[in-house]
């Protein structure tokens, strides 16, 4: 009986050190967040995985939009560190008679192909029953006219889309607990490429999230002094109305609810955002600011780059609308910015190096004295 | 206690040393859990080892199973009197390497006819001969920022490979030779118990419907004529497979097992083809191939009421494999499913419909009356 209680001891301090091991480590948290739906407006479940995965201890608030913030340290709260929770996605916009559903988004699309790269892709919708799964239709090809044919990329467009789940009926569908609103994303994994890339549908917001889920757990288990607060921001992909330049919902009412001196976003850099683009991935973070000089704050992150070792690429024509385009005279806002090739699509690419490299960079802001 | 262990060891390596499981397997006459079975199975035009292999390996034991040169799979039963030949195709549409471009990405040459557009954007697998590699077919260039980009046409030629590497030496280490099958990451999709989507339902289905058959057919007794299975390759791009086949098996019937194109879809024109899943098989009376003759029509159509087989009746577009059988004099009846979204992603098909398709493969083994027929005149001399 003695040796029983000995071996579960030491059964339980094995997976204890093992989960604090797994968490630690970016790989492992991206795993559990990347299958996390969170369409704009549908971030709760990604809200309650970061919890989950965020030590007990730590205290979470959340504002009326859904974004979560997280205030670490005694000091004075000086730096906050802001990422996206949502992508885009899809909700049920109607059930049609014959039993298939029609989607909407609550946000435009991010490019003109957007839409057309889900046509016979599989997709779930988050019923209250559960997961349901489904594709979404695509014409026959054996049976397309020519005309049809010739007039295809006009069919891939979102007032065709038709989402077949197996139902016959509008009461079949209801019956399986799918109704109006419910979210829809696209089945998706995590496609291990080489030269260490991976790509997977919305993978560059996902791994922003876990960078700083990442941080936060790093900043508690090395019990870090400094004082500042991690945010993931619900709605940032939703634009603010009666605004000039587009910025986000989300973010703007964090700026306006945090009392800090800089904000530091982390969001995606899309590869190819014009003729002249020349981001890579794999060749190191990208450095973004809305200030035509070079601000403290931008200053600050270029030198904790230098220290350690890290290249930052700049990019021009770039807008972030996680950077709000205006957030008070006492404010700095600066954006960190994973590079992503194929942004956007089902299969968004990034380098694990870029991912390292923004880790590295985050840890160093966050202990380092330049912001403060 | 060692007297148990060793009794355990003993039962677990006589099952498997006999083979009983595999052979007592009561799903093997399920249709159903030999398609999912062999839809992962990569088998792109010209490509289709693997799949050949899974169905020689599958097939029941004491029958003669054979392949030739080109991949075909078949095994013979019976003999004498007229020749019934069941086809289906273990090929799928899909992609091949054609070229190694400076910079490591791969271009591709089209393997049967399919929308480019359906991989942009996706993630793909290359399988080599050191074993599998991901990639993603890359977006067409200025999608971010140029509209009219988005509303060109989307070419086989436009279709990119990124690997992740960055020239052409990298991708070589990969293992990646010119001629390597591509397919779409594949997943099969559950709509229910009864449903899947899935690349590939074309024609693993038909496969699947064969193999259980085989399993369900009392071989010995069949008596005053020959019966052929065959699982034949190429079918996508111009039923090679099958005219291989065709000139070698002398049919006197040939009973095509594939997809029945339906356009019961939410964006297809319903002005033929319309046929409903689950409502049961269906005999293709007319496609682009061919034209089922309608005396032996009939006869099938008795078959199926008699046997009390939920049947569909229907005319659509698309060939079979069965086609090339009929200028070598054999008579074609194709036999299918109704399925959705052809050559997609995402094929549909229904459970009751693959179930009672297979029943009817068994059927026909079973009770067609055929009728030999003449198939070639005597000639002056003789």
């Amino acid at each position: 009986m003695k040796r029983y209680k000995y071996f579960s001891l030491i059964v339980f301090i094995f997976l204890m050190i093992g989960r604090s091991l797994f968490c630690e480590n970016i790989e492992s948290l991206i795993k559990e967040i990347f299958s996390v739906p969170s369409p704009t407006g549908y971030e709760e479940n990604l809200a309650v995985k970061i919890k989950e995965l965020l030590p007990a201890a730590v205290p979470v608030e959340r504002d009326n939009l859904g974004s979560l913030y997280v205030y670490w340290g005694k000091d004075k709260f000086n730096t906050a560190f802001l990422t996206g929770m949502d992508e885009y996605g899809y909700f049920v916009s109607n059930i049609t008679d014959e039993g298939y559903l029609t989607l909407d988004r609550a946000v435009r699309a991010p490019h003109p192909l957007f839409d057309s790269m889900f046509f016979g892709h599989p997709m779930l919708v988050y019923s209250e029953k559960g997961m349901v799964e489904g594709a979404l239709a695509l014409p026959s090809l054996h049976i397309l006219s020519p005309e049809r044919r010739r007039e295809l990329e006009s069919l891939f467009v979102l007032d065709n889309a038709y989402l077949d789940i197996g139902a016959k009926s509008r009461q079949e569908v209801i019956d399986r607990g799918v109704k109006f609103l419910d979210p829809v994303t696209p089945v998706t994994d995590i496609t291990a490429l080489s030269g260490e890339k991976m790509s997977g549908y919305s993978l560059g917001r996902k791994l922003c999230a876990a960078l700083l889920l990442d941080l936060m757990l790093e900043a508690s288990r090395q019990n870090l002094s400094q004082g500042n607060v991690v945010v993931w921001l619900a709605q940032s992909l939703f634009p603010v109305r009666g605004s000039r330049s587009p910025s986000s919902l989300g973010s703007l009412r964090a700026g306006k609810i945090l009392a800090v001196s800089n904000l530091i976003f982390v969001d995606i850099y899309p590869c190819g955002l014009h003729p002249d683009d020349h981001v890579e991935i794999g060749k190191g973070p990208v450095l973004f600011s809305m200030e035509k000089i070079k601000t403290k704050t931008v200053l600050s992150v270029e030198k904790c780059a230098e220290r350690a070792s890290i290249v930052l690429q700049s990019a021009d024509g770039f807008h972030s609308m996680l950077l709000p385009s205006h957030m008070g005279d006492s404010k700095e806002c600066v954006c960190l910015c994973l590079p992503a090739k194929a942004a956007y699509t089902p299969s968004e690419i990034v380098s694990w190096n870029d991912v390292r490299d923004i880790q590295k960079l985050l840890l160093e802001l966050w202990v380092g004295e330049n912001l403060r | 206690m060692k007297r148990s262990i060793l009794l355990l060891v003993f039962l677990y390596l006589s099952l498997n040393l006999s083979g009983a499981t595999f052979s007592d397997n009561p799903l093997n006459e399920d249709p159903w859990y030999w398609m999912k079975k062999l839809l992962l199975i990569p088998g792109v035009s010209g490509s289709e080892q693997k799949a050949a292999d899974m169905i020689m390996e599958s097939c029941p034991r004491n029958l003669n199973i054979q392949r030739d040169t080109m991949g075909n799979v078949w095994f013979t039963a019976g003999s004498g009197g007229p020749h019934l030949v069941f086809v289906a195709h273990t090929d799928e549409i899909g992609y091949r390497v054609k070229e190694i471009t400076e910079k490591g990405t791969l271009k591709v040459e089209s393997r049967g006819g399919f929308f480019p557009k359906m991989y942009e954007g996706r993630p793909v697998v290359i399988f080599t001969g050191n074993g599998p590699v991901n990639g993603v077919v890359l977006p067409r260039p200025g999608y971010l920022y140029d509209d009219q980009a988005a509303s060109q046409e989307y070419s086989h030629n436009d279709v990119e490979i990124y690997l992740g590497v960055e020239d052409n030496d990298e991708v070589r280490e990969l293992g990646i030779s010119i001629g390597d099958q591509i397919t779409i990451k594949k997943y099969i999709t559950e709509l229910s118990e009864e449903l899947l989507c899935a690349r590939g339902v074309d024609d693993r289905a038909g496969c699947a419907a064969l193999l259980a058959a085989a399993y369900g057919i009392d071989w010995s007794s069949i008596k005053g004529k020959t019966i052929t299975f065959a699982w034949d390759v190429q079918e996508e791009i111009g039923l090679f497979g099958a005219a291989h086949l065709a000139e070698r098996l002398n049919a006197d019937y040939v009973f095509p097992v594939d997809t029945f194109v339906s356009s019961d879809g939410p964006l297809d024109e319903k002005r033929y083809a319309c046929l409903p899943l689950g409502e049961g098989m269906v005999l293709r009376a007319i496609d682009s191939s061919s034209i089922s003759p309608s005396h032996e029509l009939k006869k099938l159509i008795e078959l199926a009421r008699k046997n009390e087989l939920p049947f569909q009746l229907g005319n659509t577009r698309g060939g079979n494999d069965g086609s090339v059988f009929v200028p070598e004099g054999g008579v074609n009846l194709p036999l299918s499913w109704p399925g959705l979204y052809s050559h997609s992603f995402i094929e549909k098909i229904h459970k009751k419909d693959l179930k009672t398709l297979t029943k009817m493969i068994m059927v026909i083994v079973n009770d067609f009356k055929p009728e030999l027929f003449i198939k070639k005149t005597a000639t002056l001399d003789s």
